[in-house]
């Protein structure tokens, strides 16, 4: 996968924030979807820039429960972030908006 | 990538943005339910239900219908379904065509009985009627950020001019988004008074405290518990006037999805969701009570015919 830094710095801007992820694995444990990809996952993936399209069924099927968040020991906005990579996907990727 | 699901959210995103809601309701559709209550117009004290209970049924039936728009969405072209959506609404037909009364009454029924609710308290709330609006919460969640916040903006202006001073919502989404979204998002802010209609009953002398006999499960909703941190809240309510509130084993901080966010764009994955919260809520008793008529679609959407779930308002309302 070839790093791109623009879609991390897009993804800053708009106040994503997932840096202080250490990979524990709790929102795996908990998330009631079962996703394919998993919040701690699919943020790593997102900030490194992989195209945003292929995360793109994962971030759609969240729930936004909130129960990983809640969980968090590094209390990352995990359901905003979420929000974020949708909202990339709809006005930017899609040209929805 | 599957093109389903992104063409269902292709059909929804330009509902959202040319109509600021997911589908048009007429205007009987919208009030329907105030007939016989006599709620007065406006007033600095209103009922505001953002219009989620009276499109609940709706979306039930446009659910049904699926099939129906998945083979308008396979059928055409993705430029040429966005321009056909952006001129008619095509789920608020689908929704609205041969629409099933009873429908109706499953979700009017908990409007009627939260005004009476709160006219038994001692408070009189007016309405907005046609103003009551939509305020974007799908908008907000799939991600269409300017249309959320147009939306916003008139529903603030709305209110503004209708010199509104204090919101009563019904729903916990309508709740969270007026109180802690909107304040957030909006320049100028938001600066109504929004409380839920339970935070208003709890300070009323309908509510006594003690416990009671009947027993009924609590789905207190992801929104309500997490979001607005109130889990506690309807129990102190139900218990108040007679119910044995009994808890599944994840609820609060850890309570578990109905799967409802979902069912639009993935409605198998929604349903499993569903079957296994239906599982956890039957594992503590047979009558389970919710908060959000999402919640209530859904779960029921699974539910087996023993198992009776009510909107709280409605088992309140059983005990006055």
């Amino acid at each position: 996968m070839r790093v791109r830094t623009e879609t991390a710095e897009r993804l800053r801007k708009r106040g994503f924030n997932a840096w202080w992820c250490f990979n524990c694995g709790t929102c795996t444990a908990l998330c009631p979807m079962e996703l394919g990809i998993l919040p701690r996952e699919l943020f790593r993936r997102a900030i490194l820039g992989e195209d945003l399209s292929e995360l793109a069924e994962t971030v759609f099927s969240c729930l936004l429960c909130g129960l990983c968040e809640a969980f968090c020991p590094q209390e990352v906005g995990i359901t905003q972030n979420v929000r974020i990579l949708r909202e990339l996907l709809v006005e930017n990727v899609w040209k929805m908006a | 990538m599957s093109g389903k699901w992104r063409k269902s959210l292709l059909f929804l995103g330009e509902s959202l943005k040319r109509r600021g809601t997911p589908l048009s309701l007429s205007r009987w559709d919208r009030e329907g339910w105030t007939r016989g209550l006599g709620l007065p117009r406006g007033g600095p004290v209103v009922l505001y239900t953002g219009l989620l209970y009276q499109m609940a049924p709706h979306a039930k039936v446009l659910l049904g219908r699926r099939e129906r728009v998945q083979a308008l969405e396979e059928v055409l072209p993705e430029g040429w379904l966005r321009a056909l959506q952006a001129r008619v609404d095509l789920a608020g037909f689908l929704s609205r065509a041969l629409f099933p009364y009873r429908l109706h009454r499953l979700y009017w029924e908990p409007l009627r009985a939260v005004v009476r609710l709160l006219q038994a308290a001692g408070l009189r709330v007016g309405y907005l009627y046609e103003k009551d609006l939509y305020p974007g919460t799908l908008a907000y969640e799939l991600g269409f950020f300017e249309a959320f916040l147009r939306q916003a903006l008139r529903v603030r202006r709305v209110l503004e001019e209708a010199g509104v001073q204090v919101l009563i919502t019904v729903d916990p989404h309508t709740t969270h988004l007026l109180r802690k979204v909107y304040p957030e998002v909006l320049p100028r802010g938001f600066k109504f008074e929004v409380r839920h209609y339970l935070e208003v009953l709890a300070e009323s002398p309908l509510v006594k405290g003690g416990s009671g006999e009947e027993e009924v499960v609590l789905h207190e909703g992801c929104v309500w518990a997490r979001g607005l941190g109130l889990s506690e809240l309807p129990e102190e309510v139900l218990s108040s006037v007679g119910f044995a509130v009994k808890r599944p084993h994840y609820t609060g901080k850890t309570i578990y999805c109905c799967g409802g966010p979902v069912e639009g764009l993935f409605p198998e994955k929604a349903r499993a969701v569903a079957q296994k919260r239906i599982a956890q809520l039957q594992a503590v008793g047979q009558k389970v009570a919710t908060i959000c008529p999402i919640c209530h679609l859904n779960l029921s959407a699974v539910a087996p015919e023993d198992l009776t779930i009510r909107d709280l308002a409605l088992w309140l309302k059983t005990k006055l």
